[in-house]
């Protein structure tokens, strides 16, 4: 980024003096330096004005900014999830404090970003649809299977209390 | 029982949740003293409002059990993006006794499904011996598997589920889901 001129066209012949490099080097950066920030920034802004400024001004998008914009986005306090004792608990899957907002894709099968083709959306749609269906036929078959466990297992139950209430009958 | 008629399998909390394990441990799970809990039975959410009484097997007061109350359909079945939404933590319940003999490291959040008919599962683990769980720091996008590796618990010794849907219904569509 900061680089010493080659040619330098001085009036002098004089061999380059440590002023005369700095200030090669003041403008280089200056140039740079100016690429980045505001035009609010002086162009005739020497680097020790540049270094003497308070605060660089807040607006320019580097690619630094951005980094650090897209984290604090995410404020921790503003969501309103319930916060219990915050202790290490390394889990492998993250918590995702906002769940990705994709309006009306089902996420599990069809990874595709949300198209505006209504043939896209009817797809996704039908796709739900067979899910929930298949949901509810196995939501079905699980209680009608656990029923018949429970009404086997409550019979058993029932011999077993009525011989023992013979035994009690005779004695 | 074979492993395909399952009805942990066949409402594929074992796949979502669990892994497949052998049930070893009997667990019993009551609300308000009327309502046990079976596999797929349907509860309201106004009856699911306190903390189930609930009764753990094994045969050895020494054992410590930890038990999980977690739903793998939250906010929604079709878009399980906060699967899974931890309700319940309670960690060493002691052998043949209760959840209320036990640390409760997450207090109970009755569950409040929005849309569509979520599945609430309750999962024992046998504890090596008497440990410290922490609590995580919120409660959704828990993840089970993760727990029981983290706390080295092993494989689920017990498991059971009921559904759940919001209660107001609309009259066009039974299942109460938001469109």
């Amino acid at each position: 980024m900061v680089s010493s001129r080659e040619h330098k066209p001085s009036s002098s012949s004089h061999k380059p003096i440590m002023e005369d490099v700095w200030e090669d080097i003041d403008i280089d950066i200056n140039i740079n330096i100016n690429l980045n920030l505001t035009h609010a920034a002086s162009k005739a802004a020497k680097f020790q004005d540049f270094l003497a400024r308070p605060s660089p001004p807040p607006s320019p998008l580097t690619a630094l900014s951005l980094a650090t914009r897209s984290e604090s986005h995410i404020d921790p306090l503003a969501h309103n999830d319930l916060k219990l004792a915050l202790l290490p608990y390394p889990s492998k899957a993250q918590p995702q404090p906002f769940p990705n907002r994709t309006p009306t894709c089902d996420s599990s099968k069809r990874p595709l970003t949300c198209a505006a083709a209504s043939g896209d959306t009817r797809n996704v749609r039908l796709m739900k649809n067979r899910e929930s269906a298949a949901r509810s036929r196995a939501r079905k078959q699980a209680y009608e299977f656990e029923l018949r466990q429970k009404i086997k297992q409550l019979q058993e139950e029932n011999a077993r209390l009525r011989r023992q209430q013979q035994l009690v009958d005779e004695n | 029982m074979p492993r395909s008629l399952d009805p942990l399998v066949i409402g594929r909390v074992i796949g979502d949740v669990l892994d497949p394990f052998t049930c070893c441990v009997s667990m019993r799970i009551i609300y308000n003293n009327s309502h046990e809990v079976i596999n797929c039975c349907e509860l309201k959410p106004s009856q699911i409002i306190n903390q189930p009484r609930v009764e753990v097997g094994g045969d050895d007061l020494r054992n410590c059990y930890t038990l999980v109350m977690v739903d793998p359909d939250a906010p929604s079945p079709g878009n399980p993006n906060q699967r899974e939404y931890l309700h319940w933590l309670v960690a060493n319940i002691p052998g043949t006794t209760g959840a209320n003999f036990g640390e409760e490291v997450v207090g109970y959040e009755s569950p409040r499904p929005m849309s569509g008919i979520h599945r609430i599962v309750f999962i024992l683990f046998r504890q090596t011996g008497r440990q410290t769980i922490y609590a995580p720091g919120w409660r959704q996008n828990f993840n089970t598997r993760d727990f029981s590796e983290l706390y080295n618990l092993g494989l689920p010794v017990a498991a059971t589920y009921f559904n759940c849907k919001r209660q107001n219904v609309s009259a066009r569509d039974g299942t109460g889901r938001a469109r």
